[in-house]
């Protein structure tokens, strides 16, 4: 094991736990127990209810655009999975069979194409 | 009602929707262990980098410093500025999360990867739940990271050699968890004008920052430009 490697991951684990961490931590002083009583099974105002679809969002598009990126045949082959397993969710609103679906759609488009 | 998600239940509960969690992560954990492997890092350090930074975008641009001879300042420099994002988590999990502030939270916290929270997110904003769930879904998130790092790097080539259409088949499991993630939230919150104002903006921001050279701010950025046009389509919905 090589101490500069080690130290390294130390380092960035350190800050990404950090990142974590102290806004969660504050965001939980700063809610009641009462509070949570209070909003447990309703809709929240404000942004907040928002940021998790949009983090999603953003993390579907930079998930997908290295892979098609320069590549016209593998955007098609991306779109046609990507339209399938939409449905696949719409239909039977499952996380796992969809993103087993997933893998087997794209995985039977490249075996084809 | 079970325990409110705090208890043996809860993990358990936990454990379960981590499945889809752990479908996504083992082969990007696997490829991951593949890089690492070729970018000169042994198995144990590989597993080590998985246990310890635990976040994949942080973990794939150090791998690709550590190969080009990249400086330990900025190798480190640039996997702190990927983890920017991670500061939406906590707050916008926080409502409906119940948990107090201090140790359980704080090792919670660990755990709050990208995926953990949109499954955590999905969830929570139906069904609030406590430490014991959040746990359990972290728990099977960890262990399949670390697991899909260590195949990965012990086996990961002869697996891909022998399967070749392997690799890209499981290049699709995240863009398709994170499709049904989607899907799964907007049939909770309804197609509102607000909520599909939110998915282009965070869509649309996160896509130009990214061709833009902005690759590790897309998704913080998306993840406030999404809620305020949210926010400002829901207000005129209220307009009279």
């Amino acid at each position: 094991m090589r101490l500069d490697l080690l130290l390294l991951f130390l380092l960035a684990g350190a800050g990404n736990y950090l990142m974590r961490a102290v806004p969660l931590l504050l965001a939980l002083r700063r809610t009641t127990p009462d509070e949570q009583e209070t909003t447990a099974g309703t809709t929240l105002g404000g942004p907040l209810p928002l940021v998790g679809p949009s983090v999603v969002a953003a993390l579907l598009v930079t998930s997908v655009l290295p892979e098609v990126s320069g590549s016209a045949a593998e955007l098609a082959r991306y779109a046609v999975a990507l339209l399938i397993t939409l449905v696949v969710a719409v239909k039977y609103d499952n996380l796992g069979l969809t993103v087993i679906a997933g893998i087997l759609v794209y995985g039977l488009i490249s075996l084809l194409t | 009602m079970e325990d409110g998600g705090g208890g043996r239940r809860g993990f358990a509960g936990g454990l379960r929707a981590s499945l889809p969690v752990v479908a996504g992560y083992v082969p990007a954990a696997v490829a991951f262990g593949v890089a690492a492997r070729g970018a000169g890092l042994s198995t144990a350090e590989t597993v080590l980098m998985s246990l310890v930074v635990y976040s994949g975008a942080s973990q794939f641009a150090i791998v690709g410093l550590v190969a080009a001879g990249g400086s330990w300042l900025v190798t480190a420099g640039t996997a702190l500025v990927l983890g920017a994002r991670h500061v939406l988590y906590g707050p916008a999990l926080a409502p409906n999360l119940r948990l107090r502030a201090g140790g359980r939270a704080a090792l919670a916290a660990f755990g709050l990867t990208d995926e953990v929270f949109a499954v955590a997110s999905e969830r929570l904003a139906r069904e609030p739940a406590g430490f014991g769930w959040l746990f359990g879904l972290e728990a099977g998130a960890y262990v399949s990271w670390a697991f899909g790092s260590w195949l990965g790097a012990a086996a990961g080539e002869a697996m891909v050699g022998a399967l070749p259409v392997l690799a890209p088949a499981l290049s699709f499991a995240l863009p398709a968890l994170f499709v049904a993630l989607l899907v799964a939230m907007t049939t909770q919150t309804g197609a509102s004008r607000s909520v599909a104002g939110a998915l282009v903006a965070a869509g649309t921001v996160a896509a130009a920052a990214y061709l833009a050279g902005f690759e590790s701010w897309s998704v913080p950025v998306a993840g406030v430009a999404g809620p305020l046009a949210g926010l400002v389509l829901g207000r005129r919905d209220d307009a009279p």
